[in-house]
């Protein structure tokens, strides 16, 4: 738990005490309670008047708006409670190990061409063509893991600096309150805020295949972090809130702007990858061919006289996916060859 | 129909290979980005599941979160469709294979 959580504490303890006064106060103008002693004030019977009473019960009432005011804005400004930048590092590692191995993958096309580049015919383009679809698919695909990784890299930037934003208000606003009850005597401090002025991406970008244009467009979109100061100084709890309240506004616009412009550079390309992903590559394999039908075309069953692939593709279901050819029985196809090869 | 008949088959084997062994390369890479969604974890401790079946809360970074998560969870899909079409490619040559040998009366 950080200070930024000590600093809530602080603030929901002292809403807490105020509403006590309050209540404490009440109890004696209604004489529900033995002649008044307030804790922290004791001094002079006089002290203790009902005119005394009254005016404390409304000036803890006035400081006990401020303190809730001050303990809910500083609520809007982050989620806290998970370990949000140590998450992203470990599941950024993870993707690591993808982006080391993606070149096996491709290596394994690599060897498939090779193997293929003699095989010619309506089939043989067909299959290549479809290999060469899934060759993009792959490419495509590494492109999306950048983007991935360098959306999580800007993602634990954004809440870092939230975090780092939320804990210098907090902090700063429990002083100045401090200040301005305990010390009665004006509060000032002075303190730095860090926005992000990053510009709204386009869809080039987006499509980029560059892994580092990739990552530098992205924090483009996001944005260098400028340092700005701020300074809050009042006597008065509800002079301090007027300072207080923009501030809290502008860390939080500028934060869900910065995630906000992220977001929608995305948009389309989600779309693109949910889009590819539907495509078909191999059709359904269970259909059924008789692969002894009189269309079939086995006179030209060889290489360079390949049947249509997707005919391929329905016929070899039909085959089992171990043992080899000498544990069947010659079929009508090779035995009708048998027969010419003897003529 | 004469010599020439005994067709060279070794290249459609290794490119079946080649693919199956794709395939299981690709589906390791799939167990990563799983490993990596699942270690994903947002602002009010929401998970990306959670996020994707529509959690709701007024934080700033939520649409940013929502974002990552679809992009998350698209990414694995992806790679899991291309680990099965590498494996059934590899298979489909194989067996394309087989069929062309009997066909061609070959024993092997």
């Amino acid at each position: 738990m950080g200070n930024y959580e000590e600093y809530q504490q602080q603030l929901f303890a002292e809403f807490l005490r105020l509403c006590d006064v309050i209540d404490q106060c009440a109890r004696i103008l209604t004489q529900q309670s033995p002649p008044p002693v307030i804790p922290g004030l004791g001094g002079a019977a006089a002290e203790n008047t009902e005119e005394y009473v009254r005016n404390l019960s409304i000036d803890a009432a006035k400081k006990k708006d401020v303190v809730w005011e001050t303990y809910t804005l500083l609520g809007q400004l982050h989620g806290y409670g998970s370990n949000v930048p140590e998450a992203i590092v470990q599941a950024r590692a993870k993707l690591a190990t993808v982006v080391v191995h993606v070149d096996d993958v491709l290596g394994k096309f690599d060897t498939a061409d090779q193997g293929l580049s003699d095989w010619e015919g309506a089939g043989a383009l067909g299959v290549k063509a479809r290999l060469s679809d899934l060759k993009t698919f792959v490419g495509n695909q590494t492109t999306y893991v950048a983007y991935l990784d360098g959306v999580l890299e800007e993602y634990e930037k954004l809440v870092r600096t939230g975090e780092a934003n939320a804990e210098e208000l907090a902090k700063n606003i429990t002083t100045a309150l401090t200040d301005a009850k305990e010390n009665r005597r004006t509060a000032k401090v002075e303190f730095v805020l860090k926005m992000f002025d990053g510009v709204t991406g386009t869809a080039e970008a987006v499509h980029s295949k560059d892994p580092l244009a990739v990552i530098n467009g992205l924090r483009a979109i996001v944005g260098a972090i400028q340092e700005r100061q701020k300074v809050m100084e009042a006597t008065d709890p509800e002079r301090i809130m007027d300072v207080f309240r923009p501030l809290v506004r502008e860390a939080r616009d500028n934060l869900a702007a910065a995630g906000d412009r992220l977001a929608n550079h995305f948009t389309d390309l989600l779309e693109d990858m949910a889009k590819e992903n539907t495509k078909a590559f191999f059709k359904d394999a269970k259909l059924n061919l008789d692969i002894l039908s009189p269309g079939f075309k086995s006179a030209e069953f060889r290489l360079k006289d390949a049947a249509d692939w997707d005919d391929f593709a329905r016929a070899v279901d039909k085959l089992p996916k171990t043992g080899g050819p000498e544990t069947q029985p010659l079929g009508p196809i090779a035995k009708r060859l048998e027969a010419d090869r003897a003529a | 129909m004469g010599s020439g008949f005994t067709v060279d088959l070794s290249g459609l084997a290794a490119a079946g290979k080649a693919l199956t062994e794709g395939g299981a390369d690709a589906a390791g890479n799939a167990g990563s980005v799983h490993a990596c969604r699942t270690n994903i974890e947002f602002t009010d401790g929401c998970t990306l599941d959670e996020l994707l079946q529509g959690a709701a809360a007024q934080l700033p970074l939520r649409k940013l979160e929502t974002t990552i998560a679809t992009l998350a969870d698209s990414v694995e899909r992806r790679q899991k469709h291309l680990a099965d079409e590498l494996d059934y490619a590899g298979t489909a040559l194989l067996n394309i294979r087989t069929m062309y040998a009997r066909a061609d009366g070959q024993d092997d």
